[in-house]
């Protein structure tokens, strides 16, 4: 079920909140969002609510062990076998035939031929999500950062909260520990209208300007081989503002429905395109994934304080893992060792780049970025060369259809991207003619999901 | 102290958190009213305005309805987006009591056959008094009854009909269109309801049944997204946003420079049909022997596609070998197990060769059925081949011609008046 569908804003949504705020005791509360984010994300494929129960029960257990036993010994084993479990799980479901493909082009390459046949494995939605939920839980209880918990619908509630369930943002348990303890207390009225605000932000985000571009550069991209200078140029800043507004879009709704329940969800977006140099972006760009990568990957690798040789190649191989996090594909990790390789040579280069002018700093941040995301977008290296080869060739134009509605929708996402305060920004405290502006804005989106194309999210590939 | 309250509830509506959950209700509440608005005003032609939402008549649409629309146009022009290639013509449709489309003035009359099939016997697309199954009418003594849908055969139900109908004896005439060759034959047993229906059917009886499935099927026709599929396809006019439904549809051009439309997954000759030509002829020879029982004489009517009879006329022709006739193959295999057989493709390729010389088409270009001269020459091929060589078996009563018509090989009917009576929203290519 997709936040942008009529079945999730008429029925689920509704019935959700209702069934929530009429219910009062903390527990049942627990156990009510438990059930409904079961419902949401049994409405892709049943069959993965039991993979999602079993990572739940596992991390539940680890957490349990964290509180009876103290020495050492069995700590650590509560620690390494249930991430083991979730990381064969992640591994199977996600990388399991790119393991097989690889293997096979690897032995090819050395003239001792294995003819693997790829599973037919169908990757469960979020599952790098939930996941991760749950294996951040349990490194925080071992490390004494939380206290587990003993409620199994506590831990539960976390884990399958619709609102961040498939796609993020990566919400930690110590995040969201205090509002979870004052479920049962939390008052209906305080968050609804911020909450709201977000959502319907989020929305117009997503089916206005995420959607509208996507309508023409994906037509466009499938027969990227013909494109022209300015048509690759064109699709690939779409692409830049689609996937920002896609997900952030989908981060937004994910606060607002947070705040309807009185969760507050942590920030996920911080208007990356306005970063001052790639470090900068990193701190802007999928806040929670990239503290998540930070705290449990590049910090016990070491960090930033040992020799500088040491330091990028903590910096490198957290990048590598991050794109690798992101698909079943070498051009997401070349992507990561994109991104890992330009936080190296920002960290060498650091006094020369902050010597810019900080327009210059933000143009070249943002054509860095910009370049990476071909390779984000490309399905194969071969795709990837061919749309660059295009952006930095000449190439005369030809007609790219809906070349209007992509230059409208692209100017609008770049004036918002690059000059407006973003959601987190905003104090949501609207004035009646920008409340009537949401309305509008709100109802050309129900119109556009009404028509029977609800285009899912971006990230929930990943 | 007036103002200051009026502030304060203006204040409180004007809110997030208080408007947006009640517009969502209000386009609900929209949506939900909108569906008692016949759906009718919002289709372009018969077969969406007249569907059949309650799972009682046995036919395709909805019982004893009408529908007449002075603007109506084809249905590829509608799959591919492409308002500049719709050619406008009226249609008028009429359905009988069991959901078939049959004008009011057969009723009650005994008919002299039963003509089953898909889209091309229903004939949405021509006059009533044009469809095929009113055209070979006047070949015979009395109607045939129109009982060509979407539904699976099912001898019963056929069976059945023919009870209602009162018909001891006729002709069972079987349209059968090329595209279907690439498809298993319906299974000869008919499948069991499911044990779910079956309950539904006990629990509730048919008449609730009845309005249960129309229920359950409203659900599906949302009168808010076809308003909103309309606007879609208004701004997916290639300059504000690109026309995602166009590759739905292929666009060719003619040798004498007209353009047609054709439905881009039947572009290509029907393949992969040889399995299939031998799993059809057993299932028409089955039929065959089954409804002799009762009286009635099955005659298979081979119609080629659209992309088979005008893919030898595009500027780059797609010619059929004789290998990949499958009509061809088909009417041997028939032919040589005695079952009555006319194939419209050889009649259909010639009448259209020369027609198109003088930009008369056969089937609508924008659409994917034939047009009344299409009609017209399968009437007249089936005239003129079951008539010359009744074949062994045959009512004889039957296969006498109505007066007036004369018996001869199929001739492309003058087909002038039926072109000026559509509108081509495009002329040029």
């Amino acid at each position: 079920m997709l936040f942008n569908s009529l079945p999730f804003l008429f029925v689920f949504l509704p019935v959700a909140y209702l069934g929530f705020w009429k219910l009062k005791k903390k527990n049942h509360r627990f156990v009510w969002l438990t059930l409904t984010g079961y419902i949401f994300y049994g409405m892709w494929n049943y069959k993965f609510c039991a993979l999602m129960a079993l990572s739940t029960l596992v991390s539940y257990l680890a957490g349990l062990g964290f509180l009876r036993w103290q020495e050492p010994r069995i700590r650590k084993l509560c620690l390494v076998v249930p991430i083991t479990v979730d990381l064969l799980l992640l591994g199977f479901f996600k990388y399991f035939n790119l393991f097989l493909d690889t293997l096979t082009h690897l032995s090819s390459w050395l003239h001792a031929p294995m003819h693997l046949h790829a599973l037919d494995i169908v990757l469960p939605v979020g599952i790098s999500f939930y996941t991760f939920h749950t294996i951040t839980y349990i490194v925080d209880s071992y490390r004494r950062v939380v206290v587990p918990t003993k409620n199994v619908f506590e831990f539960s509630c976390y884990v399958s909260l619709f609102s961040q369930l498939v796609a993020g943002p990566i919400v930690r348990f110590r995040q969201v520990q205090a509002d979870l303890e004052n479920l049962g207390r939390t008052d209906r009225k305080r968050w609804l209208d911020r909450g709201w605000s977000f959502f319907a932000i989020g929305m117009m985000k997503k089916v206005l300007i995420a959607d509208t571009i996507a309508a023409v550069i994906n037509p466009a991209l499938l027969d990227y081989g013909q494109l022209s200078t300015l048509g690759a140029w064109l699709c690939v800043l779409g692409y830049t503002y689609q996937l920002y507004f896609d997900f952030s879009g989908y981060s937004d709704m994910a606060v607002g429905l947070g705040y309807m329940f009185g969760i507050c969800l942590p920030q996920n977006f911080n208007s990356p395109y306005r970063a001052l140099n790639i470090g900068d972006f990193w701190h802007r760009w999928h806040i929670s994934l990239s503290t998540c990568l930070r705290d449990y990957f590049y910090i016990p690798l070491g960090g930033s304080r040992s020799a500088p040789w040491v330091v990028y190649r903590n910096l490198m191989i957290t990048m590598l893992l991050g794109g690798l996090w992101h698909g079943a594909n070498w051009t997401f990790v070349f992507w990561g060792g994109y991104h890992g390789a330009l936080l190296c040579l920002y960290r060498v280069y650091r006094d020369d780049w902050d010597y810019l002018p900080v327009s210059l700093q933000r143009l070249g941040t943002f054509f860095l970025v910009v370049v990476g995301w071909v390779f984000f977008r490309s399905g194969s290296f071969g795709m990837a060369w061919t749309l660059l080869s295009r952006m930095f060739s000449w190439r005369p134009s030809t007609f790219l259809p809906g070349l209007h509605g992509l230059l409208v929708a692209v100017t609008l996402a770049a004036a918002i991207a690059h000059l407006a305060p973003n959601t987190f920004e905003i104090k949501h405290e609207w004035r009646p003619w920008t409340v009537a502006g949401f309305a509008t804005g709100y109802l050309a989106c129900l119109l556009v999901i009404a028509a029977g194309h609800p285009s899912p999210f971006l990230y929930f590939q990943f | 102290m007036m103002s200051t309250e009026g502030d304060v509830r203006m204040t409180h509506r004007l809110r997030v958190g208080w408007l947006l959950p009640r517009l969502m209700l209000a386009v609900m509440a929209t949506d939900v009213a909108l569906r008692f608005v016949p759906l009718g005003m919002f289709a372009f032609r018969p077969n969406e305005a007249l569907q059949r939402l309650h799972a009682m008549p046995e036919g395709p649409f909805e019982p004893n309805r009408e529908y007449h629309n002075a603007r109506s146009y084809g249905d590829l022009a509608a799959l591919g987006n492409l308002p500049q290639r719709r050619i406008y013509r009226r249609a008028d449709f009429s359905t009988d009591a069991f959901g078939f489309h049959n004008p009011e003035a057969t009723a009650g009359i005994a008919p002299a056959g039963i003509l089953l099939g898909d889209s091309f016997a229903i004939g949405a697309e021509v006059p009533e008094e044009k469809t095929l199954s009113a055209q070979l009418a006047g070949v015979f003594l009395g109607p045939i009854y129109n009982a060509g849908g979407y539904l699976p055969f099912d001898l019963e139900h056929i069976r059945k009909l023919a009870g209602r109908l009162q018909m001891r004896r006729g002709l069972l005439i079987y349209e059968f269109l090329e595209v279907h060759a690439q498809e298993l034959p319906p299974a000869a047993a008919p499948q069991r309801p499911s044990w779910r229906r079956r309950l539904v059917l006990r629990v509730l009886g048919a008449r609730g049944w009845y309005l249960v499935s129309g229920f359950i099927s409203s659900l599906d026709h949302s009168r808010l997204r076809l308003l909103a599929e309309k606007f879609e396809r208004a701004m997916q006019n290639d300059v504000v946003l690109p026309n995602s439904f166009a590759s739905n549809v292929s666009q060719e051009r003619l040798r004498n420079g007209d353009w047609i439309l054709f439905i881009s997954s039947r572009i290509e000759p029907v393949s992969s049909w040889n399995a299939t030509a031998a799993r059809w002829t057993d299932f028409f020879c089955w039929v065959s022997r089954e409804v002799s029982r009762d009286g009635l004489e099955l005659v298979v009517l081979l119609v080629p596609n659209k992309s088979t009879v005008y893919g030898p006329l595009l500027d780059s022709p797609r010619v059929q070998t004789e290998t990949e006739s499958v009509l061809g193959e088909l009417e041997r295999r028939l032919r040589e197990r005695g079952v009555p057989v006319v194939n419209a493709s050889p009649a259909f390729r010639e009448a259209a060769a020369d027609m198109a010389k003088r930009h008369q088409y056969i089937y609508w270009q924008d659409d994917i059925h034939w047009n009344e001269c299409g009609v017209s020459i399968a009437a007249a091929e089936f005239q003129a081949q079951i008539g010359s060589q009744p074949p062994p078996g045959l009512v004889s009563k039957a296969l006498q011609p109505a007066a007036g018509v004369e018996r001869k090989a199929a001739l492309p009917p003058d087909c002038d008046s039926r072109q000026e009576n559509a509108v081509t929203s495009s002329s040029s290519p």
